[in-house]
This record gives structure tokens, C-alpha cells and sequence, in this order.
């Protein structure tokens, strides 16, 4: 590889920085790069030079993003957009550690947890369709809070704003994820057979919902 | 050494200690800091400046104003980084004594 290309790859590397990070030391660890690169002689050490840099150099990309996301979490996302986050999280929780056990037991015992008190009604119901609905509620009106938080003037930039909301919109996303397939379950015995249909026969889709997970007919 | 105070990571008490001779750019820092471990610390640029934000961020080292060289910075203690560097060296002398009184006392004997 010639020096106009590693130098090339080197460049977009420091690129993947946080822009703030790179702002301020970008050029100063290409610079102490050249120094290190002027300072040996042979081009068995420069190689070496180089293997110790893009060995270096991802590793601390990856820990500036993580003090960066850090940051933005505790010193600018609002505190009730990260209450909500925890909140959410812990109600879709359940679901997702069922199912992780669950298929865990599928693959080492080769049986399912589906004749365990888990998956009986009403407690199926609280895991699968109460608690994602509690979940996705809660992440919505957050994020709503969020967007109209300066009026209808600034909604539009607060929607498209995710730096702030993400914590809440991966929640949401996941919740409403739960909560879509649902709608296409079998156990929920639903007319639905189409995502279309979602929509255009929405109450009869919230109406099978209901009949599958509170025992209706 | 106050109780609640953490200990400083070897690369960062490494850097301080570099920084005790002189204000030094980037490279010398590395340069310096392979040196005074014998060549066991060889930072990369990426480490490097990574401690070098976290040392800034805690008030212990700063970015000398004027200007030396136009393409490097240079860096240099604080008055705190002073202070917690005398701290550290208390602790690592309290260390000694007591690691080089119990090989005195126990040699041979275990």
C-alpha cells in the first residue's frame, strides 16, 4: 500500500470521530502520527508505525462515542425523556427475557415453556399485551411532550431532533414491533391475514387482540 | 493521599509524570512516557489524546496559550495536576516502605 493511500484510510478513520472530538484533537493525532512516521528510519519500522495506529485508532473511536453518547444522555437529553426510557424498558422486559428463555429451553431440552403458568391467561396477557401497550404508550407521549415542547414552530425540527429522543424511539419501535406481530399471531386467532388490513380493518384487529389475550371469544 | 481519592490509571499518572520535566506536544509526551517505563508504555496517537481529553476534562493538565509551534499544542500541568501527582507519589512511596518492611521482616521465613 503507497503512502498517499494509507494516509487516505487514515484520514477518513479520524473522520469517524465525534465531531466535537475531532474539532479539537483531529488534527493534532495526525500530526503526532507524522512525527512518529518522520521520526524512523526504515520501512519495516514505519510499517510497524502504522499497524500500531490502525490497531489503536478504532478502539478509541468506539470509547469517544460511548463518552460522547454518555454525555449527551447526562447533560443534555431532558430527565424525563430518560425516566420514560427506563420505564419503557423495564415493561417490555419481561417479554423479551420469555422469549429468550424460552427459546433457550427449545434449543437445550429440546421442549417450551408453553404449558407453564407463563403462558396462561391472565398472565400471558400482562407480559405479552398489557405491558408492551403500557411500554409503547409511555414512549409515545414522552416523545410527544419532546416534540411539542416549544409549539407548533419548533415541531418539525424536534421530530427529525433524535440526539435527544432515540433512548425513547428504540422503546417505542420495539413495543409497537411487539405489539404488530401480535396482531398476526396465531394464538390470537385474527382475521387479520394481511398488515394491510391493519388499517383498513382496524377494529376488528384490536377486537381478535382482545379475544386471543383476555380470553374473549 | 485522601481516602475517597482513586488512584490515576498508569497512562495518565505516566503522562502527569512526562509533563513534570516540561511542557511537551504529543509525540514527545509518547516519546517521554516510553522512555520512563523502560519501553513498557507505547501509546498509540488515539490512547494518547484520549488521556490527554480525560486529563483536561479533570482539570489536571491544560493547553499552554502560547503559541511554540503552529502545528502542534503543547500541553503542561495545572496547579492541581501538581498536586495530585505529589499525592500519588506519597501514596506509591507509602507503598514501599511498607512492601520493603515486610520482605525485610519475612524473607526466608515463608
Amino acid at each position: 500500500m503507497d503512502k498517499s493511500k494509507k494516509d487516505s484510510i487514515y484520514s477518513k478513520l479520524i473522520k469517524l470521530y465525534p465531531k466535537k472530538y475531532k474539532e479539537k484533537y483531529g488534527d493534532q493525532i495526525i500530526q503526532t502520527t507524522e512525527d512518529m512516521l518522520n521520526n524512523t528510519t526504515g520501512q519495516y519500522s514505519k510499517i510497524l508505525i502504522w499497524i500500531k495506529v490502525f490497531f489503536d485508532l478504532p478502539f478509541n473511536i468506539l470509547k469517544q462515542h460511548i463518552l460522547n453518547i454518555n454525555y449527551i444522555l447526562t447533560n443534555e437529553t431532558p430527565s424525563y425523556i430518560r425516566q420514560t426510557s427506563i420505564v419503557s424498558n423495564i415493561f417490555i422486559l419481561p417479554f423479551l427475557i420469555l422469549l429468550i428463555i424460552n427459546e433457550l429451553d427449545i434449543i437445550i431440552h429440546g421442549s417450551n415453556l408453553y404449558s407453564s403458568w407463563f403462558w396462561r391467561m391472565p398472565i400471558l396477557g400482562i407480559w405479552v399485551l398489557w405491558m408492551p401497550a403500557v411500554s409503547f404508550a409511555t414512549t409515545v407521549i414522552s416523545y410527544l411532550t419532546y416534540i411539542f415542547k416549544n409549539g407548533i414552530d419548533g415541531m418539525l425540527k424536534n421530530i427529525f431532533y433524535i440526539r435527544q429522543t432515540w433512548i425513547v424511539l428504540i422503546p417505542a419501535f420495539l413495543a409497537f414491533g411487539i405489539l404488530f406481530m401480535l396482531a398476526f399471531h396465531d394464538s390470537t386467532h385474527c382475521v387479520v391475514q394481511h398488515p394491510y388490513f391493519i388499517f383498513t380493518k382496524f377494529h376488528q384487529t384490536m377486537q381478535c387482540i382482545s379475544n386471543g389475550f383476555l380470553g374473549g371469544k | 493521599m485522601k481516602r475517597s481519592m482513586k488512584l490515576l490509571p498508569q497512562i495518565s499518572l505516566s503522562i502527569l509524570v512526562a509533563l513534570s520535566l516540561k511542557p511537551r506536544h504529543g509525540y514527545e509526551i509518547m516519546k517521554q512516557v516510553n522512555s520512563d517505563s523502560l519501553g513498557k508504555i507505547n501509546l498509540g496517537p488515539g490512547s494518547l489524546y484520549t488521556t490527554i481529553d480525560q486529563l483536561i476534562k479533570e482539570e489536571l493538565i491544560e493547553e499552554v496559550k502560547e503559541v511554540i509551534d503552529e502545528r502542534r499544542r503543547y500541553y503542561k500541568l495545572t496547579h492541581k495536576g501538581w498536586e495530585r501527582l505529589d499525592n500519588e507519589i506519597e501514596y506509591f512511596k507509602q507503598i514501599l516502605k511498607l512492601t520493603k518492611e515486610r520482605v525485610e521482616e519475612n524473607y526466608g521465613q515463608i
